[in-house]
């Protein structure tokens, strides 16, 4: 009797569709990454997206700090992802702030060239797998000049990534227009808020405080997140599925 | 008096004033089935029969009850850390706070913590979660005061010590506001007469904080009425409750009186006194503190014109014919509870600590900024090195 009615739960699972969950696979940086509790409230945005999945969402967020498009790639990371990668699956996919750094070789990958040719590798490699990308344009820094101007500090990046999307027809979430525009409309003062800048004190790792332009708070973060969730649905991509409904 | 059977101070929340056991078996029978988290004093629970009351409920609805009481009177981080982990671990249907302010003001935070996922250091500051999930819906703690002062059932605040900084840190989070707190004044009855100075004087502290902070005026157009009654209900009934335990009518006007301190201190949020006392914790009794910086705080706000009249319309009850009469009387109702004259009686209170205490403020810019009168923050030691000494000398009348 037991097994009877093992047997037909399975069959009720499989015609009402059953089928596994898609995973949502995060390949970034420093500003997507997952952070431990001691680093609050430095919070990445790939962390905070979490937040918004439905249960049963398998978020995997193999960003890292410091790394590049090349060095995600020499490191074995992006090898990883992919082989872990099955069909359905999605994969976020946000670099440039580390690719800018001409000094580091190891990390440096030219905007028009290297750069762009390591995300269609990617977007290449994802499609491979029977699974979709979907390419971000890194998260801007907060740098504001002396007279309360924003100062874009991306470079030519940004713009490559959306070259490529269009070329590629790759989804497109445009997180450097989103969070420039949040910085813009904060102003200088209201924008730290969105960054990991603390008092001496106010939190346990940070005793002697912190001004960090480049790593988003949790409230960043999740502001963040929430925009690509939004964006996803605006663009009605596939990728919604995963997401909660937000208002 | 006489209360209706419940108040609120916003739609989908309740503190029932009637009939509060079947309230909280109602409200247990509705959450479960499952197990209750019960967090309350150490012996406190038991003394004021508070314990039995959750018993009951829990019996009544069928659910399991578990209890928590190792808070202490200032609960620290690590406390609050552990209740969390306990609420995650066995995924009660409600979680629920018997005691006094400490008890309360830990369980909404672990209560918060537990269901965020968040270290609770990242909830310290003003709607941090709800901010980042404003459409977020979280199970709130279930409150039954046993003490009448912190109003910690009516207000979306809880103090945690952080012990490493040697600080008490704030929380001030919407969503931690309780839906339902149930206001039992026969669990007051034991409380003895030093606590229910000390709680008292904190209620009536926050009735004529939230009073005078005319910049909160817009924040909620019944919060004025909330702080007069909460007052004229304190300066009545304290003196009362203080001398005889089981006076039930004073001890009920008082529990009221606090809840209403509570929804007031919502809207309209505390000043100087509390910015000033944040770090005497141990030290002295939080409502004796408060209630003592009161008058040199009060006549600082006097250079704010509006402050001023607000005053003259507390003279009904602090009898006086300009706002430093006004005052003068207050201090004379402290004096007549048995609040100490002066800081320098108090032992905890050294010299030291006040230079510190004036240094430090500065780092509370919203509490300054916001103060009836605006404290500059450049300015702020002076100011408050100022009325800290004056408080520590006493009142010159």
């Amino acid at each position: 009797m037991k097994r009877l009615l093992l047997i037909a739960a399975c069959a009720a699972t499989f015609l009402l569709g059953g089928a596994e969950l898609p995973t949502i696979y995060l390949a970034g940086d420093s500003t997507v990454c997952d952070y431990p509790a001691e680093r609050a409230p430095m919070t990445g945005w790939g962390q905070a997206l979490k937040d918004f999945c439905k249960p049963g969402v398998t978020v995997v967020n193999l960003a890292a700090g410091g790394r590049s498009t090349k060095s995600f790639q020499t490191e074995g990371r992006w090898k990883k992802l992919v082989d872990s990668l099955k069909s359905g699956d999605y994969v976020f996919i946000q670099f440039g702030h580390n690719d800018q750094k001409k000094n580091v070789p190891k990390l440096y990958a030219a905007a028009d060239t290297d750069y762009r040719a390591n995300l269609e590798k990617f977007i290449a490699d994802v499609r491979a797998k029977k699974a979709t990308p979907i390419l971000c344009t890194p998260v801007s820094r907060r740098h504001f000049s002396s007279n309360g101007e924003f100062r874009p500090s991306l470079g030519r990046y940004p713009e490559v990534v959306r070259k490529t999307a269009r070329a590629q027809h790759v989804a497109l979430i445009d997180l450097t227009d989103f969070t420039e525009k949040l910085f813009r409309a904060a102003g200088p003062e209201d924008s730290q808020k969105y960054l990991t800048i603390v008092a001496p004190g106010e939190y346990p790792g940070y005793p002697k405080g912190t001004k960090d332009n480049t790593h988003y708070s949790r409230l960043g973060a999740t502001t963040i997140a929430r925009e690509v969730v939004r964006s996803a649905r605006e663009q009605r991509l596939p990728v919604s599925e995963c997401f909660v409904n937000i208002k | 008096m006489d209360a209706p059977s419940f108040i609120a101070a916003a739609p989908g929340e309740r503190i029932v004033t009637r009939s509060p056991r079947e309230a909280l078996a109602e409200e247990f029978r509705r959450r479960g089935p499952g197990r209750v988290i019960a967090f309350t004093g150490r012996r406190s629970a038991e003394l004021c029969g508070g314990i039995g009351l959750l018993e009951e409920a829990a019996e009544r609805a069928g659910c399991e009850l578990i209890r928590f009481s190792r808070i202490e009177p200032e609960p620290v981080v690590a406390t609050v850390e552990t209740m969390c982990a306990l609420i995650r671990e066995k995924k009660p249907c409600a979680v629920v706070a018997l005691g006094g302010g400490s008890v309360m003001d830990a369980a909404k935070a672990a209560c918060l913590a537990a269901q965020s996922g968040w270290p609770l250091a990242e909830h310290f500051g003003v709607n941090r979660y709800s901010d980042c999930h404003p459409e977020a819906r979280l199970d709130r703690v279930i409150c039954i005061p046993t003490t009448s002062g912190t109003g910690s059932e009516a207000t979306p605040y809880s103090n945690i010590v952080d012990p490493a900084q040697k600080v008490k840190k704030l929380i001030a989070e919407r969503f931690i506001v309780p839906e339902l707190a149930l206001l039992v004044p026969e669990l007051t009855h034991s409380m003895p007469p030093a606590v229910t100075r000390a709680t008292g004087c904190d209620a009536l502290a926050h009735a004529i904080e939230g009073f005078l902070n005319v910049g909160a005026d817009g924040n909620h157009p019944a919060a004025n009425e909330w702080a007069l009654e909460s007052i004229r209900l304190i300066t009545e009934h304290l003196p009362r409750a203080i001398a005889a335990g089981d006076d039930a009518a004073a001890r009920r006007a008082m529990s009221f009186a606090a809840t209403l301190g509570g929804m007031v201190i919502r809207f309209k949020s505390t000043g100087l006194p509390h910015l000033a006392s944040f770090s005497w914790f141990g030290r002295l009794e939080h409502g004796i503190a408060v209630a003592m910086l009161l008058p040199a705080c009060w006549r600082y706000y006097l250079g704010n014109p509006a402050v001023v009249a607000r005053t003259m319309q507390l003279s009904p009850l602090f009898p006086g014919n300009t706002p430093e009469e006004v005052i003068a009387s207050f201090r004379h109702f402290l004096d007549s509870v048995g609040v100490p004259a002066a800081l320098r009686d108090c032992p905890g209170i050294t010299q030291e600590l006040l230079e510190e205490t004036a240094r430090s403020g500065a780092q509370n810019k919203m509490k300054l900024e916001n103060a009836p009168r605006p404290v500059p923050v450049a300015e702020s030691e002076r100011i408050l090195s100022a009325i800290l000494q004056q408080t520590r000398e006493g009142d010159p009348q």
